[in-house]
């Protein structure tokens, strides 16, 4: 992303260098850009939204590359490590002879039960060094379901020591491993049924403002009756109906869809107002006239000059998935363990005894849906200043 | 106080309970008016001290010393849901007791009691002159009553009392006078008196007639009428939501009920969600050995609180006086530790009960039939078991802190057999594999074995998910069933929906579930992982209702082997000698060996508690049980804080 973004200042620059004679050629270029390029040369002059776009996109190349990159199996636990603090990653080993030598590694602890207060202490032991690598070969995986490796980013030359950078949970399982799986479902499935949700008050919304009619009339009967299903019984029937033998994951992609079946009224009716007001502006008639068809008319004139309003819909929606991942477990069809998500992270993360004594497990997946959730906001508001006509 | 567990199975007989005298029977102090109740006595609005009492008060001596009327007992409830709790801090007083070590039985409500040489005949002597909360008297016309109008009152069935019949037949109430009443069985009933101790079972003296009556069709021919002013469609519902002894909530809901327990509701449960307040009752029956009415504690003020976590905050700044319930668990016990200071309280041990710390039970009756032969296959069940790698779990969960071992009595008991605790315990895949391989040849491209018809066989625990240490130690069994080809999942549910699928169903593969008991009397008194024989027993729902009754279209005729196990303990639940009932539970726990029907982890390492320093007369080690209710049997009635 940083990449492009310095070609395109390589281009502004580069233009009046080469054709000095025209000095103005940079804005005939505008003049004659297309909404897209118009949008793209405004996003890409706001740095932060750019910055966060690289993060999203970061965040799903973790997603898609979880088992490589994550240094162990999520669910894998040793008992012995239970609480563990996170090893902070040491350069440099000193040798007996006192000589210096490079060599990444974590120092190992050493292990102390107390049986009064049921704790390990967990002391870095100097002695103990696990060396740790890059592209080390450890747990064995199937990327993608297809490929068969060992390899990770990360890790300890020897698998059977421990490396804990974020720390360890309660049962002795790696939080960063499971951060980086967690990613992958906080950020996918949640995220399915938004975009349902979008695609469906889009086109619902755009057919019932710019028909109206008795087009108009049947889609907004159909928005009341679903606005008027009641969720919690309907949830609780569902739970009851949904067969025992699908896993948490399918349960909560099936229901995300089914929420956001009933999700996209509010868009829809918001959509269908503003073509309204559109569908007699003189650009739209201008467009009739000149001949374009209902389809051109609605997906290529009235529908892009709302993108900013469905955009910021869209980013406000993403975090408010993210968090809610974990609402509906009381009802035992939300994201619960054995799944690894974000949300079961902070879950478990949720108690006293993690606040005072193992903050590590709530910083991180707290860090990561901040860090998403902010990303996509100022994606989002990018996103929207650089699309919006009317701003200067 | 140590607990000694061979005293637990010593004491355990009624027979003995008649030649033990309580602890304080016989000792005697006169009566002394408080200072906190004297101007009320004096105003007139109460009477005198010696007309409160019976003439013959118990007479309890504290534990180590005596005290002062005054004070609150600060304490703490979480949710609503969870009234039963009140059993264990103010609610125990029936007419016999456990003592504070379990050995045996004391009198309590009881002024004594008597049995006859084959536990056929139970005589109890009531306390003369003894009086309700609200100042009516006690006596067995109240006895009389329950046995008539709600136990045997088909109308109002309160839900069964299975230890009232013996030989099939309800035992007999007969009243010899105003003090006197007698009860006696068809055929003998050894634990009798035991069962009466159990938390929350004996009703008989929880039913004031003279309050109740008034809702009773027999004495009241308005009853009806009143229910539908207070907008109920009968008497009968009316009746069962004024008694409450059909159902724990609506029993502590009612605080105008008068009550023969230490403690009243000023605020019932009902009445407000913030704060229950428990007030002394000025007529209660028991004087420590200075003369000082008990309780001590004026009023116990619960707190409700929403959710463990917040209970757990309050507890480490101080403002619980005594909790080993909700947050004593093993991941708050740093926490807890590093507050002693500044909450100003200490830990004290509680002894586990619980014949495992988690118990696995497959659905031995399955309505699939493929499952259903499957799990009733011994070798099946073996190799589950030693498929688990039970220290891993230990270390983990339980920071190391217990050994590994099946649902069985602990070594400490004289009824201890170690082939029930021991065998299939090893960590054995391979061995685990080779059974398996024999069960179920057939695996898929996963390596997931089959079932009969090529489809991998999945078998589905179904755990109720406010259990975070059974989540917790399926989190690391669920990879070691999958290692031997085992497609083991979980779900975790909604207690309610728990209920329904698990203990109400009949499809569900698999739970677990902990509870039963590890040690004498109460191992005879629930044996629910050795024989089954209560819904309890989850994991032979249909055997345990033929145990009960055989004629209910939903029980299940269990194999031979099974209906034997069933017989002897019928035999021993009538047995009343103490040395015939252990050799009889000997023999019962060599059988259970013998059929392996569950397996589980570990025994549960000692519990703890946390209590504030200035509570004095709390005991420092006390089991943790709902039959003994902890920590109700130590008598908090002699509880004060100095």
């Amino acid at each position: 992303m940083t990449a492009m973004h310095s070609t395109a200042q390589f281009h502004d620059e580069a233009g009046p260098a080469v054709t000095p004679l025209k000095p103005t050629g940079g804005r005939e270029e505008i003049a004659v850009a297309g909404q897209w390029t118009l949008i793209w040369h405004k996003f890409a002059r706001n740095k932060l939204a750019v910055f966060s776009a690289a993060i999203i996109v970061l965040l799903y190349l973790i997603a898609a590359f979880a088992e490589f990159l994550a240094p162990g199996d999520p669910s894998a636990s040793r008992p012995q490590y239970t609480y563990a603090p996170p090893q902070p990653i040491g350069w440099f080993v000193e040798s007996e002879d006192g000589e210096r030598r490079f060599q990444p590694h974590v120092k190992g602890y050493t292990v102390e039960v107390d049986p009064a207060s049921y704790r390990r202490t967990f002391v870095p032991d100097d002695e103990q060094i696990v060396p740790i690598g890059f592209f080390v070969e450890g747990t064995p995986y199937r990327l993608w379901g297809l490929f068969e490796m060992n390899t990770h980013l990360i890790g300890a030359l020897d698998p059977t020591q421990p490396m804990y950078l974020l720390g360890t949970d309660r049962l002795g399982r790696d939080l960063l491993s499971r951060l980086i799986y967690g990613t992958r479902v906080s950020m996918s499935i949640g995220l399915v049924g938004v975009a349902m949700s979008l695609v469906l008050g889009i086109v619902l919304g755009s057919l019932s403002g710019y028909y109206g009619g008795w087009v108009d009339t049947s889609i907004q009967r159909l928005i009341e009756v679903v606005s008027a299903m009641p969720t919690i019984p309907l949830w609780l029937g569902l739970a009851a109906a949904i067969p025992l033998t699908w896993s948490p994951l399918q349960v909560y992609f099936i229901i995300t869809l089914i929420v956001s079946l009933l999700g996209w009224t509010g868009l829809a009716r918001e959509v269908r107002g503003r073509f309204f007001a559109l569908k007699t502006e003189d650009f739209v008639t201008a467009a009739r006239l000149d001949g374009s068809r209902e389809r051109r008319l609605i997906f290529r004139h009235i529908l892009p000059s709302l993108t900013s309003h469905i955009l910021a819909v869209v980013t406000l929606a993403i975090p408010t998935m993210i968090i809610a991942e974990t609402a509906l477990s009381f009802l035992g069809i939300g994201l619960k363990p054995p799944v690894v998500s974000w949300g079961v992270l902070l879950q478990d993360a949720q108690n006293i005894r993690t606040v005072s004594s193992a903050p590590w497990l709530l910083a991180w997946p707290a860090g990561a849906v901040v860090i998403a959730v902010l990303s996509f906001n100022f994606f989002g508001d990018g996103l929207r200043d650089a699309a919006d006509p009317y701003e200067s | 106080m140590q607990l000694d567990r061979r005293m637990f199975l010593l004491g355990s007989t009624a027979l003995a309970g008649s030649l033990m005298a309580p602890v304080a029977f016989g000792q005697s102090a006169t009566p002394v008016e408080s200072d906190s109740l004297r101007a009320d006595v004096e105003a007139g609005n109460l009477p005198p001290i010696n007309d409160r009492l019976p003439e013959n008060p118990l007479v309890v001596t504290p534990r180590e010393r005596a005290g002062k009327q005054g004070g609150d007992w600060n304490h703490a409830l979480v949710g609503g849901g969870s009234l039963s709790m009140m059993f264990r801090y103010q609610a125990y007083e029936p007419l016999v007791r456990f003592t504070p070590d379990w050995s045996g039985v004391t009198p309590n409500v009881a002024e004594s009691y008597e049995v006859n040489d084959d536990a056929t005949e139970y005589t109890f002597h009531l306390r003369k002159g003894m009086k309700w909360s609200d100042g009516a008297p006690f006596t067995t016309a109240d006895i009389q009553f329950w046995y008539e109008d709600i136990f045997l009152d088909e109308n109002v069935a309160m839900g069964a009392q299975p230890f009232w019949y013996s030989g099939g037949k309800v035992g007999q109430l007969t009243v010899v006078d105003e003090t006197t009443f007698k009860v006696t069985f068809a055929e003998p009933n050894g634990f009798f008196v035991q069962q009466l101790a159990w938390a929350n079972q004996d009703q008989t003296v929880r039913a004031p007639k003279h309050y109740l009556s008034k809702f009773h069709i027999k004495y009241n021919p308005d009853a009806d009428k009143l229910a539908r002013e207070r907008g109920m469609e009968s008497w009968i519902a009316l009746f069962q939501n004024e008694s409450g002894l059909a159902e724990d909530n609506t029993y502590f809901q009612n605080g105008n009920r008068p009550t023969l327990t230490a403690w009243m509701f000023d605020v019932a449960p009902g009445e407000s969600t913030e704060r229950v307040i428990s007030v002394r009752n000025p007529y209660y029956f028991k004087i420590d050995t200075e003369g000082t009415q008990l309780p001590y504690f004026d009023r116990i003020v619960y707190q409700m609180v929403a959710d463990p976590e917040v209970l757990l905050l309050k507890t480490l700044q101080g403002e619980v006086d005594m909790m080993d319930q909700y947050i004593a668990t093993p991941t708050n016990r740093p926490v807890l530790f590093d507050g002693q200071e500044s909450g100003d309280y200490h830990f004290y041990t509680l002894k586990e009960t619980a014949a495992n710390a988690m118990v696995f039970q497959l659905n031995l009756n399955h309505t699939d039939p493929f499952k259903n032969e499957l799990f009733n296959t011994r070798s099946f069940r073996e190799a589950m078991s030693i498929a688990i790698n039970r220290q891993a779990l230990i270390d983990s969960v339980f920071v190391g802190q217990s050994t590994p071992a099946q649902p069985s009595i602990i070594e400490s008991d004289p009824l201890y057999v170690e082939r029930l605790a021991k065998q299939h315990v090893e960590y054995d895949p391979e061995g685990a594999n080779a059974i398996l391989d024999e069960l179920l040849p057939e695996k898929d491209d996963d390596g997931y074995r089959l079932d009969r018809n090529g489809k991998r066989l999945t078998i589905i625990f179904e755990i109720d998910q406010a259990r975070p240490t059974f989540i917790d130690m399926f989190q690391l069994a669920v990879p070691m069933f999958q290692k031997v080809g085992l497609d083991v999942q979980i779900r975790t549910m909604d207690r309610s929906l728990w209920e329904t699928r698990v203990r109400n169903g009949r499809e569900f593969d698999a739970t677990a579930h902990q509870f039963g008991a590890n040690s004498g009397i109460a191992a005879m008194l629930d044996a629910r992982y050795f024989v089954p024989h209560t819904s309890n027993s989850l994991y032979a729902q249909g055997w345990s209702l033929y145990f009960s009754e055989p004629d209910n279209p939903d029980a299940i005729e269990p194999p031979e082997e099974i209906k034997a196990i069933q017989e002897r303990y019928k035999t021993l639940l009538q047995t009343g000698d103490q040395t015939q009932q252990a050799e009889i539970m000997r023999e019962i726990l060599n059988t259970a060996a013998d059929q392996f029907l569950v397996f589980g982890v570990c025994h549960l390492p000692d519990g703890y508690g946390v209590v504030k320093n200035a509570m004095v007369n709390t005991m420092d080690t006390m089991p943790n049980s709902f039959g003994w209710p902890t920590p109700a049997p130590s008598m908090p009635e002699q509880f004060f804080k100095a």
